[in-house]
């Protein structure tokens, strides 16, 4: 007989409470799945869509330190949607800094399924009907990346964003230092808070991990830039 | 009577989403599991006098088969028969030896666990009461391995059996050589029984298709998610025999018997309407009458029979009973197309008939309306 881990099995209970075809899956080592026709109803700006898609969503073993990922089961339905990962067709459902944050609010299956899984269900549907994406998205890659810190740090220089990055890195906050934003004023009167908040929801070498993706992203531009020149 | 393809569908439907609706929840089968686990952590734990015996703790019964359902009033108890099997020899044990260690466990077990009632000494098991709210209660039967000793008597008696490897021996305070050194102990074999009524149900087959169908290995199946159209059977056999028997309890026939005719029966029907319908016409030609009394042979035990207290009026009442249940469920195919009857059916098997309504011509009847969600600040999609 398999038996499921008492957390898991509690929150794959509560999912399936409000959406009854999903079905928990495993082995008893794990890793624990959530497979079936997820069939939703969601509004936005007073339009509502109504579809069925079956996905399975993969628990890692460290959840939930760590969040689900989710992809269609069996069909195709959305994979078109250029949310959709080409490799792994796994669905991007945020970058990973900002999911983080929102997920260690209510970290449960069920949670994740209403503010996550079925917003980004809605753009898809909607984006393969209409052409166009009912609420903003992120750019791919680390233009995105960029666009999500500079939202987070609450600044608009991908320079700053940068020397962020890189204090979030090292994790070593100098406070008597001038903050990087060009306040004039010391880190631990300016984005010594933000920083210290955003700190816990990634590792130093994630932080690190984001800061050369961005670089990376830089040195191509530029270089277009003296391409063009 | 001509019977049109569609109503069979329906009346098979039907039938589906009856039985569906007689599985105990999820999260009782979690407790029940969570429960027999946690008497085995109890016993494998450093100051557990039963270590040195490598105590074994699993279910038997209706949960094991997949058989389980609700109980029919709320007021009712969800029964648990779990074994626990030591590493112990009937050359150096008595069976009441062997009840008293297990004994010592659950009791303290018990009295670790804050129990308001303390274990009872039962004629073969320890029946433990859970007083929180959820009407639980466990009878836990105390056992040692004896594949041995049970080829030895099958052989002496020129029996055959299968499954002789999960053979055990159990106690009994009623038997003649409780309190004594001796060879001759209860048999029983709870594990034997479970491994050919899956065969019967043809469960792996099952299995390999559920998990086929939703691109999942096989190992990864939860046994109890899937229900083969003999579980189905077994279970509304159950529940009707539950309702025909309410004022009649000293004549209800025990699931044992319900379970082991239908396996008996069971020709591999596709859908449970079918199976129901073959089990109900061919059961009771697997009793055996001598003239005098009637058997049903355990039939992983030949020397096991479980209508061994069978009167001529025990064998009455299963006959009159086996009868209704075929006319109540031949009916079904009649009626399946007219909702009021299709109602009035299922709340004769004491199901909510709103559910029935709703649920019929839908092509899952689980998927009922989601809740609409209403999208706000939600993250914004990105990518790699």
């Amino acid at each position: 007989m398999i038996t499921i881990p008492s957390q898991i099995g509690i929150q794959a209970n509560e999912l399936r409470a409000v959406y009854p075809a999903l079905e928990l899956f495993g082995k008893p080592s794990g890793p624990w799945k959530i497979i079936g026709p997820l069939r939703f109803t969601a509004t936005y700006n007073n339009e509502t869509l109504t579809k069925t898609i079956p996905v399975i969503i993969s628990i890692p073993s460290d959840f939930p330190k760590k969040l689900p990922t989710v992809k269609e089961h069996l069909s195709s339905l959305i994979t078109c949607f250029p949310h959709v990962n080409a490799d792994d067709k796994s669905f991007c459902l945020g970058t990973p800094i900002d999911l983080k944050i929102r997920f260690s609010k209510v970290p449960t299956l069920l949670f994740f399924v209403e503010e996550f899984l079925i917003p980004f269900l809605y753009s898809a549907f909607y984006w393969l009907e209409n052409g166009v994406m009912p609420f903003p998205d992120r750019d791919h890659g680390p233009l995105g990346l960029l666009q999500e810190y500079c939202s987070l740090f609450q600044v608009h220089d991908p320079k700053v964003v940068m020397s962020f990055l890189h204090i979030l890195s090292n994790k070593q906050f100098v406070y008597e230092k001038l903050c990087p934003c060009g306040s004039a004023k010391k880190l631990n009167e300016c984005h010594a808070t933000i920083l210290k908040n955003i700190s816990a929801y990634q590792t130093s070498s994630e932080f690190e991990y984001d800061w050369h993706s961005i670089n990376d992203l830089r040195k191509i531009i530029s270089f277009q830039h003296s391409q063009n020149r | 009577m001509i019977i049109s393809s569609s109503q069979q569908k329906h009346a098979n439907k039907l039938l589906e989403n009856i039985s569906a609706d007689l599985d105990i929840s999820e999260s009782y089968f979690d407790k029940a599991v969570a429960r027999y686990q946690s008497i085995g952590d109890w016993l494998s734990r450093k100051e557990s006098s039963l270590l040195d015996f490598n105590p074994k703790v699993y279910p038997q019964g209706s949960l094991c088969l997949g058989t389980v359902i609700k109980p029919l009033s709320n007021a009712d108890d969800y029964d648990l028969d779990i074994v626990i099997e030591l590493d112990l020899s009937k050359k150096h044990v008595t069976q009441k030896r062997l009840k008293e260690l297990i004994g010592v466990e659950i009791i303290g077990y018990a009295k670790a666990h804050n129990m308001n009632h303390l274990p009872k000494n039962g004629k073969r098991c320890w029946a433990v009461e859970y007083a929180e709210g959820a009407n639980f209660h466990m009878d836990i039967l105390p056992s040692i391995p004896d594949a041995t000793g049970f080829r030895m008597l099958l052989e002496a008696k020129q029996m055959q059996s299968c499954h002789e490897d999960f053979a055990i021996s159990i106690t009994d305070k009623e038997w003649p050589n409780y309190n004594t050194i001796s060879q001759d102990w209860p048999q029983s074999n709870p594990k034997g029984y479970a491994a050919w009524f899956k065969e019967r149900t043809e469960l792996a087959r099952h299995i390999a298709v559920y998990a086929e169908s939703r691109g999942i290995s096989i190992d990864e199946v939860p046994e109890f998610r899937v229900k083969t159209p003999l579980q189905r059977a077994v279970q509304l056999l159950k529940r009707h025999r539950d309702l025909v028997f309410q004022k009649n309890g000293d004549f209800k026939p025990i699931s044992i018997i319900i379970t082991t005719l239908s396996a008996l029966a069971y020709k591999g029907e596709s859908d449970v309407l079918a199976a129901l319908s073959n089990i109900t016409s061919q059961m009771g030609r697997f009793i055996v009458f001598d003239g005098h009394r009637y058997s049903i042979k355990n039939p992983v035990n030949p020397l096991e029979d479980f209508a061994d207290r069978w009167s001529a009026a025990d064998a009455e009442h299963f006959f009159k009973w086996l009868k209704q249940a075929q006319k109540f469920f031949g009916s079904l195919l009649e009626f399946a197309d007219d909702e009021r009857s299709r109602v009035f059916l299922a709340e004769s098997l004491g199901m909510p008939s709103k559910r029935v309504a709703f649920s019929h011509g839908s092509e899952n009847s689980k998927i009922t309306c989601p809740p609409n969600r209403t999208i706000q600040n939600q993250p914004r999609a990105w990518r790699r």
